[in-house]
């Protein structure tokens, strides 16, 4: 279309407006329409700020080769977890000057919504009307229990979807001269995001050769030039092969040989993302999807169709134990979006119209504004994060001793312990039920079952031994250095909440508190609305007498 | 580099000042309770870390302007962020990294584009 001497590009226009509504759905509203805020806000669960803290982490010590003292109690235990996104949000966050917990948590919804940008480009070299009608049903990413994968922390695969849309692009165009590197490096990116999206990558790149070779009758030159984006790969991303494949590949394996078929039927903590989020009125046209896919199979430029129907039918590898496969299934309104939008461009095409790209650009609007209207929840909530938590664990940062360490009694969020983390000091929780026990028996104890709020990349917590030796330190160390009854007269700082959903375990937390204050080695240090500090300046001598209430 | 790339590199780059402003006053309007200040800081350092590394090195392949802006910030993102993490294992500091590595590779870039162009 012309307007004066601009040429405008309708699907490129309603790109941009639907990566707007998509952006304002999913991050303007839950961060309160502003990027930087006072505290980590928006956090639900415990993984947001595990992600958070490894970026900090890199970002105090200035690299990323160990973890923070504080994460775990040691000084030279591996950083192990994916690196690409921590060391990026770390260098932004010096750069900019804006806090990594900010910056990590935009990214995430940034990240996805230049990959939609990415797979939409794939989708226009097959048809820009598919392009356009893929693209409303991918807000439902924002919706029921898909949103929980933002909310909830699943923030690497994210990272990792984004390069895989790079892939995906890239074999698309694979008549470019040595589009082989940007394979090879799309690959590595998402290998350093997060592994699992390297997998699903080199899975598609082996069947889009077969269906080139067998249906499409195309040469094996094409082989050569996977084996170079395969020799990119491995070389820059091997600096992290040898630490992966000493702990997160040995964890999956033990996952895969050992875990039960009802860890699948609820995965985790997450409920599992059945096909029947979508909807039947979703679904039918994304089975139709799944047909016409068949019938275009040997149409050219139709990566992008392809790689749809290959993520639907990979988020059912779980039924072969790949547990990540749930995991993915996250992103299927995004991943399966072309089948849908394939499906509705059929039957577009039997419209009598003369701009198919107007009518298209009109339904997917129209499909747009129903999901709005019908599926989307706005969520504005802090998250389990407050002011008054954040100020004490900011005391607790800014005015001790790097190697002290703090005990948190019952609070209702301490169960998602990587919260704990931002007081930058070995901290540990006593674990909810042992209070509850303690209330229910009326006893005032001194060892409680507790546990460190520690960071270990696939449980594991490696370290160098030697050149390419390690040895792991949850296995080394005494177990009851990370969990068990451990005598509560044996830290440093101790937090107390005031108040709970149960107030009866909060009035406990009290009790405890005055039992402790009347030994004269105890002394309150701070205290807001939420909380009280203690103060141990006789550590590891007795504290509290044991006594029935 | 003669007059033919120069006027090439200038549209690119005032289309992508373009882009750029237009993220500005987007941003500005999904996030209308923050300052104008941390807007422009967010939307600089992506530019500067990811946007001008990762289009430049894109002009090794012969693409048009939105698949080389999109592309290219796929390409930035691994390359700033994969050599980030090298320059971290063998112990040089992050912040070296982000002066040093858009200088590498945008140079790097405008090496691809003066053989390439």
């Amino acid at each position: 279309m012309k307007i004066g001497k601009f040429k405008i590009k309708l699907e490129w226009v309603f790109l941009v407006v639907f990566l707007i509504v998509f952006l304002w759905m999913g991050c303007a509203n839950l961060f309160d329409n502003k990027i930087s805020h006072d505290f980590p806000y928006g956090y639900l669960a415990s993984d947001p700020f595990l992600h958070a803290n490894h970026a900090q982490g890199i970002k105090e010590l200035g690299d990323g080769r160990v973890l923070p003292f504080y994460t775990n109690g040691f000084e030279d235990s591996i950083n192990g977890f994916p690196p690409l996104f921590n060391y990026l949000v770390a260098d932004f966050s010096i750069l900019s000057g804006i806090e990594v917990y900010d910056l990590m948590y935009l990214f995430v919804f940034l990240f996805s919504a230049l990959g939609i940008a990415i797979l939409f480009l794939t989708v226009t070299y097959f048809n820009k009307n598919v392009a356009i009608l893929s693209l409303p049903i991918m807000v439902l990413v924002f919706t029921k229990k898909f949103y929980t994968g933002f909310t909830w922390g699943q923030w690497d695969m994210y990272i990792g979807a984004f390069f895989l849309m790079g892939v995906v692009w890239s074999i698309s165009r694979s008549k470019l001269e040595k589009s082989w590197i940007l394979t090879g490096l799309f690959l590595t990116g998402a290998f350093l995001a997060h592994v699992v999206e390297a997998i699903w990558g080199i899975g598609f790149i082996g069947l889009y050769f077969l269906i080139e070779l067998i249906v499409k009758r195309g040469s094996w030159d094409k082989f050569k030039k996977y084996i170079l984006a395969g020799v990119v790969f491995v070389i820059t991303f091997s600096a992290y092969l040898f630490f992966f494949l000493n702990s997160w590949f040995v964890e999956r394996l033990i996952t895969i040989k050992t875990v039960k078929k009802e860890y699948f039927i609820n995965w985790g903590n997450y409920s599992v993302i059945n096909f029947k989020e979508f909807g039947m009125w979703l679904i039918v046209p994304i089975l139709i999807g799944v047909v016409l896919l068949f019938y275009y199979i040997k149409k050219k430029d139709n990566t992008a169709l392809l790689f749809s129907g290959y993520m639907f039918i990979m988020g059912f590898t779980y039924l072969i134990r790949f547990d990540k496969a749930l995991q993915t299934r996250f992103l299927w309104p995004i991943y399966i979006s072309v089948l849908f939008g394939i499906t509705l461009y059929m039957i577009i095409s039997l419209v009598p119209v003369k701009s198919k790209r107007i009518l298209s650009i009109v339904v997917a609007s129209v499909i747009l504004v129903l999901l709005f209207n019908f599926q989307y929840e706005p969520l504005n909530t802090s998250g389990i994060m407050h002011q008054d938590l954040w100020n004490s664990l900011t005391w607790i940062k800014d005015n001790t001793n790097e190697k002290d360490t703090v005990l948190f009694f019952y609070g209702d969020g301490y169960s998602q312990d990587d919260q704990t983390k931002n007081n930058k000091r070995l901290s540990y929780v006593i674990r909810g039920q042992a209070i509850i026990d303690a209330v229910q028996n009326r006893s005032i104890k001194r060892y409680y079952l507790t546990r460190m709020s520690k960071e270990n990349p696939g449980s594991m917590l490696l370290y160098k031994k030697g050149f390419l030796e390690y040895g792991d330190h949850l296995k080394e160390a005494d177990p009851l250095y990370f969990k068990g009854d451990m005598d509560i007269c044996n830290f440093d700082y101790y937090v107390f909440d005031k108040y709970s959903r149960y107030e009866v375990l909060a009035q406990y937390s009290m009790i405890v508190k005055d039992l402790l204050l009347q030994n004269s080695g105890f002394e309150v240090v701070y205290e807001n609305n939420f909380n009280v500090l203690l103060k141990n300046n006789n550590k590891g001598e007795d504290c509290i007498e044991p006594r029935q209430i | 580099m003669n007059q033919d790339k120069f006027k090439i590199l200038r549209k690119d780059f005032e289309k992508i000042g373009m882009i750029l402003l237009g993220v500005i006053i987007v941003f500005k309007i999904l996030f209308h309770k923050e300052s104008l200040f941390v807007i422009l800081k967010l939307v600089l350092s992506f530019t500067w870390l990811i946007i001008l590394p990762g289009f430049s090195l894109m002009y090794y392949w012969k693409l048009k302007f939105v698949e080389r802006f999109l592309i290219g910030i796929g390409l930035g993102t691994v390359c700033f962020g994969g050599l980030s993490y090298w320059l971290g294992l063998i112990g040089v500091h992050i912040k070296y990294h982000i002066v040093v590595l858009p200088i590498v590779l945008v140079l790097i870039g405008w090496f691809v584009c003066i053989k390439k162009l």
